[in-house]
């Protein structure tokens, strides 16, 4: 007898993904898609929009679950990596762009926000803000305006008013950093999501 | 390593975070596809930044929904390339007894039929794939594709054509492009919305070129063309296109 859907690992549900089992894809759905919304709406700020990029993240395992490598990373990072780069490419078009100028000032405005607040799950979420306090200033910074602003490293140099090699260098060795003190205390980086 | 690997590695946080654009992230795709490093490193980095995500969300009301209505009808069993094992808790069906083999050349007939199971799914799924796609081309419309682009060479003398889907899933097909050098391969590239975009390499031996466009962006695709490179690629080519073609 073969393991029920809840219990199949998520590179299992890929794989019967694969074979056309909407059933896999619902509980893949059930699994992430709650994080890839999150995601998409952070990014984007309307539900609607968000919406559509959960749609096509989705849709696009479907009709692609060949492109989930996983021997590259976990299934929610790879739809967390779709989402990002979609919602990305909307944050950049000409016409959000007056919609996010609109959020960045509603944002700026919120007091205490900071990258802390945004660590998506609860049972690692103290481990996660741990790491990121353990950030230098800069790299954390870098890391913040780059993937949960949607911001491209140049935009960012010009943001905090520092040296494009300096940003580049501060988002890879922060996220290096990251990684590391993930790893040290006890949070695979590299695990998949319950 | 190389100065070419080199002059990647510091944006490869940036890039995992689509924090690099334009000209700039169509030489890192192309670096990454040679460059196994590089490559695990993004994959690391992405794997950080997923626990950066706010998933305190519930999934949206009526979104599954949606997604239903738009997945495709149901298909052939065979879809990847690969034999993935075992479910586990899978049943095992007891093999009957009989006079028992020699082991040692039991486990090399095992391990033959797999491979040669493997081979036969690597090559019924490729054909069927191709075969999807040549038909798609040999309709008068290139019906059920999102986009076919006839490729052509200055003096007609060579071809092909360039299929894409609807998920953004190309197929470069039915080219005649001569015998290359060893050191030496095309690079087919795209034109999305005036950004050249480097889609691969291949060899003349290469039946069919797979590539990857971002469907949501197919409307902006203009054209393919392909150039001849000194291996492994270039980033951006200062050759002559080899054959070209534009969307109509």
């Amino acid at each position: 007898m073969s393991e029920p859907l809840n219990e199949t690992s998520d590179a299992g549900l890929v794989v019967a993904i694969s074979r056309y089992n909407q059933d896999a894809l619902a509980e893949a759905y059930r699994r992430h898609a709650g994080a890839v919304f999150g995601l998409a709406k952070r990014l984007l700020a309307e539900a609607s929009l968000a919406e559509e990029v959960v749609q096509e993240v989705f849709l696009r395992l479907w009709n692609s679950p060949d492109k989930f490598d996983p021997g590259r990373g976990s299934l929610r990072s790879y739809l967390l990596a779709q989402c990002h780069g979609r919602s990305v490419d909307l944050l950049r078009s000409e016409t959000s762009r007056r919609r996010r100028e609109e959020n960045d000032l509603r944002r700026t405005a919120e007091a205490g926000y900071d990258l802390e607040r945004e660590v998506w799950d609860l049972t690692v979420a103290d481990h996660v803000r741990e790491a990121i306090a353990k950030l230098p200033e800069g790299e954390r910074q870098a890391i913040r305006l780059a993937y949960l602003g949607g911001h491209t490293y140049r935009e960012v140099a010009e943001l905090l008013d520092e040296p494009e090699g300096t940003v580049k260098s501060r988002i890879r060795s922060g996220l290096k950093h990251l990684r590391a003190d993930l790893v040290a205390i006890g949070v695979n980086a590299g695990e998949e999501a319950p | 390593m190389s100065d070419y690997h080199d002059q990647y590695t510091d944006l490869l946080g940036a890039y995992a975070l689509d924090a690099v654009d334009g000209e700039e992230q169509a030489q890192i795709e192309l670096h990454l596809r040679t460059c196994p490093w590089c490559a695990a490193e993004v994959a690391e980095h992405r794997e950080v930044a997923s626990f950066l995500s706010h998933g305190g969300s519930d999934a949206p009301d009526g979104v599954w929904d949606r997604i239903v209505a738009e997945l495709s009808p149901p298909a052939p069993p065979l879809r990847m390339s690969f034999s993935p094992l075992p479910e586990r808790g899978a049943d095992v069906v007891p093999i009957e007894r009989g006079r028992r083999p020699n082991r040692v050349l039991g486990a090399v007939l095992a391990v033959a039929a797999c491979l040669l199971l493997v081979l036969a799914v690597v090559a019924v799924d490729q054909y069927r794939r191709i075969q999807s796609m040549e038909d798609q081309v040999a309709l008068p419309d290139g019906a059920g594709a999102a986009l076919v682009v006839e490729l052509s060479g200055e003096e007609g003398n060579s071809g092909a054509k360039a299929v894409v889907e609807r998920s953004g899933q190309g197929f470069l097909v039915s080219h005649d492009l001569p015998d290359v050098s060893d050191d030496e391969l095309y690079q087919l590239w795209g034109n999305v919305d005036g950004v050249i975009l480097s889609l691969g390499t291949f060899d003349s031996a290469t039946d069919v070129v797979n590539f990857q466009l971002d469907p949501s962006r197919l409307d902006q695709v203009e054209g393919f063309m392909v150039t001849l490179e000194k291996a492994p690629g270039a980033p951006t080519s200062e050759h002559p296109p080899v054959i070209i073609g534009a969307t109509a």
